[in-house]
């Protein structure tokens, strides 16, 4: 076996290689693989979370395909992570630089970037709750003093827009941590390497192509997992207090759609099969990437 | 590091030391010095008379019993459905908590895991109804807390301001539809909103169905369906009407914009803040108006109205669900348990929890008592009156129904009130879902 510099491993360093991983290994294990396995287990099975389960094969895993509600869940994921990839991992990036060059003027900037990050999830919630009300909301206030009458759009109350409305809310949420990563992984930039580039070319086009986006290709795949994982977890929280995935559905995750079948419909394998699913777009999704950049990790010296 | 035996063994005993420090901190020990027995409760804010209520009952009794102790938590409704089917299912469930009756409870109790109360309660001390919607066969399984029974409560200075006059109906307590259709045109051309309504907790809009469903229907159509006996189904007739009736009240306008996408407490604000005349809901709503409503406010109630056509022995039904407290059947106390609920069955402390709280009892003789009394709320008495002369009262859907119909029933509240659904379509689709 080969170490990560290419070197031949001896017996010894393999064991002791091992040993050292053994517990964050189990700590992966018991986290993510047990529960995994478990899920796997449960989707094969009909289980109301009361009686008995009894094994029922690929019959859940058959509904879901066949179950509409279900691929409009997986549209409203990939809608969420899609619209999130375009516009707010491409803003976090300008504002990331834009922070980086004026790292001495930039801290007012810095700070309101990062302060929705400061709330928590259910305080971020409420506010744009507040924001979006039909009748009281702050939103619908300024459109009415910008157009004539009196606007009272229904911003989460209508499946027109209520998608929209979400997505917004949670970029705006989550617009601060891909800034930080991206400000973070430019401040690790030797500044020798943009001196060279400097003596060649003095455009910002150059830098960014040939120095700047190459040497942030781990946090622009860090951003790209935590959009995608994201929209399938931790957004559920963002989601369930706005609209709990209503109204009529158009704001509904996959998450939300297994919660539901699980803790309230009482169809446990049914839940466990899109968590299931869940898992395997994730990791479908992500493992590519990531494999591709750690084999190519380029080392300047 | 030299991986050699002596550092594996000094790894291995110091892996040995830390496990062993760490099962001593994290287990429990096996002698408890003089401990107070620790009950668990999670109840529900119905409102803020009624949480008052509860943790002065919980305090009394703690500070009176020093070897027990109640800790009192309190959890809204919407968060309550899902933590307790999730602690039941994790068998951590608390040893108390606030749920509603129905065929999950049945389904639990029968499974083991809710504890019949007939050997630490004094069960007959409860009412007929009360014991009816919590009893599983002989086996009372949990404590009615109240009956609710809903009625519409309307703004009389609205009314007065739109020209409605119940006094002028053919039964001023219940008008038919044409009256309310009447009314609430009425109101729409006066700028006033009919309804309150806010409905992203999806039930507060199906309230309008299950009752039409009712008066179009009757309570035997529903159990029919519900339990899929004498051929009954919730492609019946009453159960097409009910949708059409919603979406009918819907093209009127009789609810505020954008209502599928406002919380449940923007209900009872509407109305308290006269933003809308009427307001269908337990009795919870005196409670949450008389908090939240400006000095002066003045408002009264009818039945909901009967329906020209519908089934002839339905017209005074009433929808009157019951909340209720659970115990688990794992509780490690239950006489201690027993002790504590059987304060809220005394005579003195049900009469304080239906005067301070607005709220219908269940405990024999309480009801009528202070009606006579005068102590009740006018408006409580008046509920209480058109209950006792109902025909027949059916629970809130939501909990009476399977969990998986109950769910694609309450899933189908939003697209009926956008018209995005078709009334066959929705009750095509609990039927689905109730025989899959």
């Amino acid at each position: 076996m080969r170490g990560f510099f290419g070197e031949r491993l001896g017996r010894r360093a393999l064991a002791t290689g091992w040993l050292l991983n053994l517990p964050a290994l189990a700590v992966l294990a018991f986290f993510f693989l047990v529960p995994a396995v478990i899920s796997l287990w449960f989707a094969l099975r009909d289980w109301d979370g009361i009686t008995e389960s009894s094994f029922i094969g690929l019959a859940n895993f058959r509904e879901l395909a066949t179950t509409p509600r279900f691929w409009h869940a997986l549209w409203t994921n990939a809608a969420l992570a899609g619209f999130t990839l375009i516009t707010q991992v491409p803003l976090a990036f300008a504002v990331a630089l834009v922070l980086f060059k004026q790292r001495q003027h930039g801290r007012f900037l810095r700070s309101l970037v990062m302060f929705p990050q400061v709330l928590s999830i259910g305080a971020a919630s409420l506010l744009w709750l507040m924001v979006y009300h039909p009748q009281r909301g702050l939103l619908n206030a300024v459109f009415s003093l910008l157009v004539p009458g009196d606007i009272r759009v229904a911003w989460l109350g209508s499946s027109t827009t209520a998608l929209g409305a979400v997505i917004i809310a949670t970029n705006w949420y989550y617009f601060g941590l891909h800034t930080l990563i991206f400000l973070a992984g430019m401040s690790g930039i030797p500044q020798e390497y943009y001196d060279v580039l400097r003596m060649g070319s003095n455009r910002l086009r150059d830098e960014l192509y040939h120095v700047t986006l190459p040497m942030l290709r781990e946090q622009l795949l860090i951003s790209f997992i935590l959009v995608v994982s994201g929209s399938f977890g931790h957004v559920l929280g963002f989601v369930s207090i706005l609209t709990n995935g209503g109204p009529a559905g158009s704001t509904e995750l996959l998450g939300l759609y297994a919660i539901e079948m699980g803790f309230r419909a009482g169809r446990f394998g049914l839940a466990s099969a899109i968590t299931v699913v869940i898992l395997a777009v994730v990791l479908s999704i992500v493992i590519w990437p990531i494999v591709r950049i750690a084999r190519t990790r380029l080392e300047y010296s | 590091m030299i991986l050699n035996r002596r550092t594996i063994l000094h790894a291995a005993k110091a892996a040995v030391v830390i496990a062993t420090l760490g099962l001593a901190v994290t287990l429990e020990p096996a002698v408890s010095w003089a401990e107070p027995k620790e009950i668990v409760m999670w109840n529900n804010p119905v409102s803020e008379s009624y949480t008052k209520f509860w943790k002065g009952l919980v305090d009394d009794f703690n500070n009176a019993h020093p070897d027990i102790h109640v800790t009192y938590e309190q959890f809204d409704t919407e968060t309550m459905k899902t933590k307790v089917r999730a602690a039941l299912l994790a068998g951590t469930e608390p040893d108390i908590w606030f749920f509603n009756p129905g065929e999950f409870t049945t389904i639990n109790h029968r499974q083991g895991k809710i504890r019949g109360l007939n050997d630490i309660l004094p069960v007959d001390q409860y009412t007929k109804e009360g014991r009816a919607g919590c009893s599983d066969g002989e086996d009372m399984v949990c404590i009615p807390l109240y009956l609710a029974p809903s009625v519409v409560y309307y703004n009389k200075a609205l009314f007065a301001k739109g020209g409605v006059d119940p006094s002028t109906w053919a039964n001023p307590d219940r008008p038919t539809l044409t009256e309310l259709n009447a009314a609430i045109d009425k109101l729409i051309g006066a700028g006033i909103q009919p309804f309150a309504m806010a409905n992203s907790a999806k039930w507060p809009f199906m309230f309008f169905y299950w009752a039409a469903q009712n008066r179009y229907g009757g309570t035997k159509v529903l159990s029919n369906a519900a339990l899929g006996q004498e051929g009954g189904s919730f492609n019946d007739e009453s159960f097409v009407k009910a949708g059409q009736f919603v979406q009918e009240l819907v093209k009127r306008g009789a609810f505020p914009s954008g209502f599928n996408g406002t919380a449940e407490s923007e209900i009872y604000a509407q109305f308290s803040q006269g933003n809308a005349a009427m307001l269908y809901m337990g009795p919870w709503a005196i409670s949450l108006t008389e908090e939240q409503a400006p000095q002066g406010f003045e408002y009264s109630l009818f039945d909901f109205p009967s329906i020209e056509g519908g089934a002839p022995d339905a017209q005074t039904d009433m929808m009157a669900g019951i909340d209720a407290l659970f115990v688990s059947a794992s509780t490690k106390h239950p006489k201690e348990v027993g002790e504590f609920l059987s304060k809220f069955s005394e005579a003195e402390t049900a009469r304080r929890f239906m005067i301070e709280t607005d709220s219908i009892s269940t405990i024999n003789g309480v009801l009528e008592d202070v009606i006579k009394s005068g102590k009740a709320n006018e408006k409580l008495a008046k509920v209480a009156n058109f209950l006792a002369k109902s025909g027949h009262t059916y629970q809130w859907w939501d909990w009476a129904l399977p969990p998986a119909p109950a769910e694609e029933m309450l899933n189908l509240s939003q697209p009926l009130a956008e018209g995005t659904v078709t009334p066959e379509e929705a009750a095509a689709r609990i039927e689905r879902a109730a025989r899959p």
